[in-house]
């Protein structure tokens, strides 16, 4: 009984991965006051829920082929995450929960021997992958939009309004299953890799982290994020959700935890290259490569200082 | 989209009611300049009738600015929506301006300005054919008002150089000092008519261009 206990950092890592990357999914919505804040959270919810129970477990596997991680390391790991991404975020550093899950675990079991440098290189592979392909997918599908719309539309006033409007709710409540199906192997796949629980109660409590997560402090960074988002423009904005949103399904199906913030900001970028390459935000590609490396090797760290305390 | 577009459809047709007050106030100024040239009474009618329609055009200005803070159109486009119609609203309000002047200060239009009064007024309500078709292109594709505001903008200089011509005639005339300058405000006041149209001409190329991105 005593060793489920060790699920409380992966409850707490839910937590605080819900409040921070739900932003990335309604925060647009929210800022916009397309819907409420509660609203937006009862979508979430749900399309996380069904996200994490449908497809969670598939990206569990990731976190066993890593490395070998023992019941005691779970709390280290789960812990020193939270502990990462809670300072990063109040720092405003951008951070990734699947970067600090992925450091922690390496931080945890270097000291073993047991980390598979050739499967943690596929990670690091695909975060590489994660804002480029989210760039190419928003620049791609916002040049399909804009010539639809004009054909379809005729970028009318109430009829570009509806479509923004359930066009945001819509690619919102995508973002939310995709997240719920990629990250939640980030809070509970520890667990699993250690044999305590099934992939499928795995998905269960990691889901009811995130959303506690969302529900209790998401709503100041989802109108931050929300309103930075949709200062590029609301076509543009929901282009950016659908991107990240698309991106991050596509790396669930390759079974590989990716961040959804680096997501969406490689989604902006795509937007931004329509421009051309002088208007893409270079600060914003410094804040990518900046995360590549602070958030594993800030929870990397943490949790191999963890693991020494470990017999 | 039916009953997912229904307030934001409502703004757009009280949008295009107002529209239509203003271009009633703007034919109505203009009959209302040909009775004071002829010297007919009937003008006070008419300068009344530009008073009712103005007061017409303002109260369905503040419908619309209702249904805008009752949920319609999302808050990006409320205040671009906003702004457009107290555009459009401010060209009645000059030609109330005008009427006003004409009915209360009732000045005499000497022989040698009589022609260039009517070429004003003609050349500002000229200026207002593209406006309409602007407006149209607006409210259906926003993308097709591209080049409006050049074409508004060159009717608008129209205007200013028979203000300008006007006011060089005034000046180099025989009248009193009193007389010259009651003139001059009165040109000014015809020429701010069409200063409002053209306002209005760049707003719908900004938010064209807003709404491109």
């Amino acid at each position: 009984m005593i060793d489920y206990f060790y699920i409380l950092g992966g409850i707490y890592f839910g937590w605080s991965l819900g409040a921070n990357d739900s932003a990335n999914v309604f925060g647009t919505a929210v800022a916009t006051r397309i819907l409420k804040f509660w609203v937006a959270i009862l979508f979430l919810s749900v399309f996380v829920f069904v996200g994490s129970i449908l497809e969670g477990p598939k990206c569990m596997q990731t976190m066993s082929n890593v490395a070998t991680i023992s019941l005691k390391m779970t709390a280290i790991v789960t812990v020193s995450s939270a502990i990462t991404m809670t300072a990063l975020t109040i720092w405003g550093i951008p951070a990734s929960s699947s970067q600090a899950i992925m450091g922690a675990i390496i931080g945890a079991t270097i000291l073993r021997g047991s980390p598979n440098w050739s499967a943690f290189l596929n990670v690091v592979l695909c975060w590489i992958g994660t804002p480029i392909g989210a760039a190419i997918i928003a620049f791609l599908l916002y040049r399909f939009l804009d010539a639809i719309l004009s054909r379809t539309l005729g970028m009318s006033g109430a009829k570009f309004n509806t479509f923004i409007r359930f066009g945001i709710i819509i690619t919102g409540c995508m973002g939310a299953y995709s997240l719920g199906a990629n990250n939640v192997a980030n809070v509970t796949g520890v667990y699993v890799a250690a044999k305590l629980i099934s992939p499928f109660t795995a998905s269960v409590i990691g889901a009811i982290g995130i959303i506690l997560g969302a529900a209790t402090y998401s709503r100041k960074v989802m109108e931050t994020v929300g309103h930075k988002i949709t200062l590029i423009g609301p076509l543009a904005a929901l282009v950016a959700v659908a991107a990240e949103s698309i991106t991050v399904y596509i790396y669930t199906q390759v079974g590989v935890p990716v961040s959804t913030s680096q997501a969406i900001v490689g989604a902006v970028v795509g937007i931004g290259l329509i421009r051309g390459i002088k208007a893409v935000n270079k600060r914003m590609i410094g804040e990518i490569i900046a995360g590549w490396l602070t958030t594993p090797l800030a929870s990397g760290i943490l949790a191999f200082i963890g693991s020494l305390f470990i017999r | 989209m039916g009953i997912f577009d229904k307030k934001e459809t409502e703004v757009e047709l009280l949008f295009y009611k107002h529209f239509n007050k203003v271009e009633e106030t703007i034919r109505e100024f203009q009959l209302m300049i040909y009775d004071y040239l002829k010297g007919e009474q009937r003008f006070k009618d008419r300068s009344f009738q530009v008073h009712t329609l103005e007061h017409e055009a303002d109260m369905v200005r503040h419908e619309v600015e209702l249904k805008l803070f009752q949920g319609a159109f999302l808050p990006i486009y409320r205040e671009d929506y906003l702004v457009l119609i107290e555009m459009i609203d401010k060209i009645a309000n000059r030609c109330e301006d005008a009427a006003d002047f004409l009915t209360l200060t009732h000045p005499t239009i000497p022989d040698f300005l009589q022609e260039d009064m009517i070429k004003i007024t003609d050349a500002t309500v000229a200026t207002f054919t593209p406006v309409k078709e602007a407006f149209g292109l607006f409210m259906k594709d926003v993308q097709k008002v591209f080049g409006y505001s050049e074409k508004i903008s060159t009717r608008e200089q129209e205007v200013d150089k028979i203000e300008w011509h006007m006011i060089t005639k005034i000046f180099n005339s025989e009248l009193s000092l009193a007389e010259k300058i009651l003139l001059k405000e009165m040109v000014q006041l015809l020429g701010k008519i069409s200063n409002r149209m053209e306002d209005v001409g760049n707003q719908f190329e900004i938010l064209a261009i807003k709404r491109r991105m």
